[in-house]
């Protein structure tokens, strides 16, 4: 694993990944799905950004705003935050740095217009409410020299997460903003967030810039995908499982959002974009042993035993965490 | 793949109800809306699809030990409801508002006793909510310690009160972080503006007992129960 200071990007080398950032997307409440995303394919960078406004803290709503909580307000907003930093970005040319800075100043902008435009005042006095909070989880990725090879730079703010699937399986690479840290602990726990975006309180976007090697997948979900399965282990196996049996891209987005729809009780949002496979089908061939892995070595029974999904993700975390 | 998992929630709440006689003109809306509450926080849980193990509600009445005597508090069990409805009804409904004397009330008391609840801990993941209804202000914690009623064991200074609150740093010894909350229907006045300003998990609706309450506040505060946060 290697890490560098800089994600800048190159004049001369291209991002070819294998197709298009699929996104798989669902409300709980039609017309009211308080996640949002943001994709971008360029030549020489990608972004895949997902968002989750918060509805505990987030959920006063706003009459001059179509009544709309400030949860659905904050993930649009924190995206089209992200949009224009991207195109600044890249509309800087080739030499001009990746800032988080200058993320967070552009999120903060838009939050901010939100914030003015409110007319209407809170009637609650509360620690627990924020104005306008979202959670976020993007990936910028570049092309690197090594052509085996990509830089992403992982962003993220609050309980949304940044993932690398690879030979070894699915790596988490965000760390979750929690009081509690471990993924396994947090699919029971109800963990407070201790950082999240909004315009009413600080906070902060953490990042790490890693090389990737190809062929991988590189994911970014909130947790209306992976927070209501037994284990971390079973969210792996759902993205696998449902790609074994898809005859197309397409095919595995449509079975991956009836998967999320039938477990999830809350909106979802994944974004995935895979590098060096090829074709679907190299991808689908290359998952296959993974997914034998999974059954065979991290099975979980159906009773759900917790001590058995405990032993078996003490197991599994120490490649699932390697990024960390 | 039996993947999913039921976010099964144990749900407990605590009523506490200022009973003194200034609380007569509100005191049969404070009692619909104690009736209506815990009606509210499931369906809103239950639209969610985060479905209920076990739903307890218990009642906290106070006064004024020193105007009220042995007519200053009244705690009741939990009731398991649906099962028990009647009785949280029937507990609700001997509520009458008189006596309590000077303006403040004893409301730290009654906030003793509601933290020191039997909370349901079993099962995946859990909310411990008390919700305060009142007019006044209250006396400091142990105002009327030397009244023969008084209770034995309660907290002996705000700072203590806090500390069995807990916070992050710190867990309460008698209520889980990550489950509680505390609902304030209640006028900017000692001690709730401490509370609100210094303890967690906080909701403060600044009123006389909820009064002029609209229906999307309402709502911004029965979320922010039931969601992470």
């Amino acid at each position: 694993m290697n890490t560098e200071n800089k994600a800048d990007r190159s004049a001369v080398l291209s991002l070819q990944p294998d197709f298009m950032p699929m996104v798989i997307s669902g409300e709980k409440k039609e017309q009211n799905g308080e996640d949002s995303c943001f994709c971008a394919l360029e030549k020489q960078a990608a972004l895949i950004g997902v968002y989750d406004g918060s509805g505990g803290s987030g959920a006063r709503t706003y009459p001059e705003f179509g009544g709309k909580t400030g949860a659905y307000i904050a993930s649009r907003a924190a995206a089209e935050g992200t949009f224009a930093w991207f195109r600044r970005w890249m509309e800087a040319g080739p030499d001009a740095p990746l800032s988080t800075d200058d993320l967070m100043q552009e999120i903060s902008n838009v939050l901010g217009i939100w914030h003015e435009a409110t007319e209407s005042q809170s009637m609650l006095k509360s620690s627990l409410t924020r104005e306008f909070p979202t959670t976020f989880a993007g990936e910028v990725v570049l092309p690197d020299e090594e052509e085996q090879k990509l830089k992403v730079c992982f962003l993220w703010s609050g309980d949304s997460r940044c993932y690398v699937m690879d030979k070894s399986g699915l790596h988490q690479v965000s760390v979750d903003d929690l009081a509690v840290t471990d993924a396994l602990q947090n699919l029971t726990e109800d963990a407070p967030m201790r950082n999240v975006i909004s315009a009413s309180h600080p906070y902060k976007i953490n990042e790490r810039r890693l090389k990737i090697r190809k062929p991988c997948v590189l994911f970014t979900a909130t947790d209306g995908c992976f927070g209501y399965l037994k284990s971390p282990m079973e969210f792996e196996r759902l993205l696998i499982e449902t790609l074994a049996g898809a005859k197309c891209a397409d095919g595995w987005r449509t079975a991956l959002g009836e998967a999320f729809r039938g477990t999830a009780g809350d909106d979802f949002t994944l974004c995935a974009l895979p590098f060096g496979f090829g074709s679907f089908e190299n991808l689908q061939a290359f998952f296959a042993e993974r997914l034998q892995v999974l059954k065979e070595k991290y099975f979980i029974p159906e009773s759900g035993d917790p001590e058995v999904i405990r032993s078996r993700w003490e197991l599994y975390r120490k490649e699932y965490e390697r990024y960390q | 793949m039996n993947a999913h998992m039921m976010m099964r929630y144990n749900v407990d709440l605590v009523f506490c109800i200022d009973a003194t006689g200034s609380m007569k003109p509100v005191i049969e809306t404070v009692k619909d809306n104690a009736l209506n509450f815990y009606r509210d926080v499931r369906a809103a849980m239950e639209e969610k699809q985060k479905s209920i193990n076990t739903m307890r509600v218990r009642v906290v009445m106070y006064r004024d030990y020193y105007a009220d005597h042995e007519n200053a508090m009244m705690t009741t069990r939990f009731f398991t409801l649906p099962e028990e409805e009647r009785n949280f009804e029937a507990a609700v409904d001997s509520i009458t508002a008189f006596g309590g004397g000077d303006e403040p009330e004893d409301a730290l008391e009654a906030l003793g006793y509601a933290i020191r609840s039997d909370w349901n801990t079993e099962g995946i993941k859990n909310r411990s909510i008390i919700v305060v209804w009142t007019d006044a202000s209250t006396h400091p914690i142990g105002y009327a310690i030397d009244e023969p009623n008084y209770p034995r064991g309660m907290a002996r200074s705000f700072s203590e009160l806090t500390e069995w609150w807990g916070d992050e740093q710190m867990e309460s010894p008698y209520i889980r972080n990550n489950a509680k909350r505390l609902i304030l229907f209640a006028p900017e006045k000692p001690y709730w503006t401490d509370i609100v300003n210094s303890w967690n998990n906080v909701i403060h609706y600044p009123s006389a007992a909820g009064e002029g309450l609209q229906e999307y506040t309402y709502h911004e505060i029965i979320d922010a129960i039931y969601n992470s946060i």
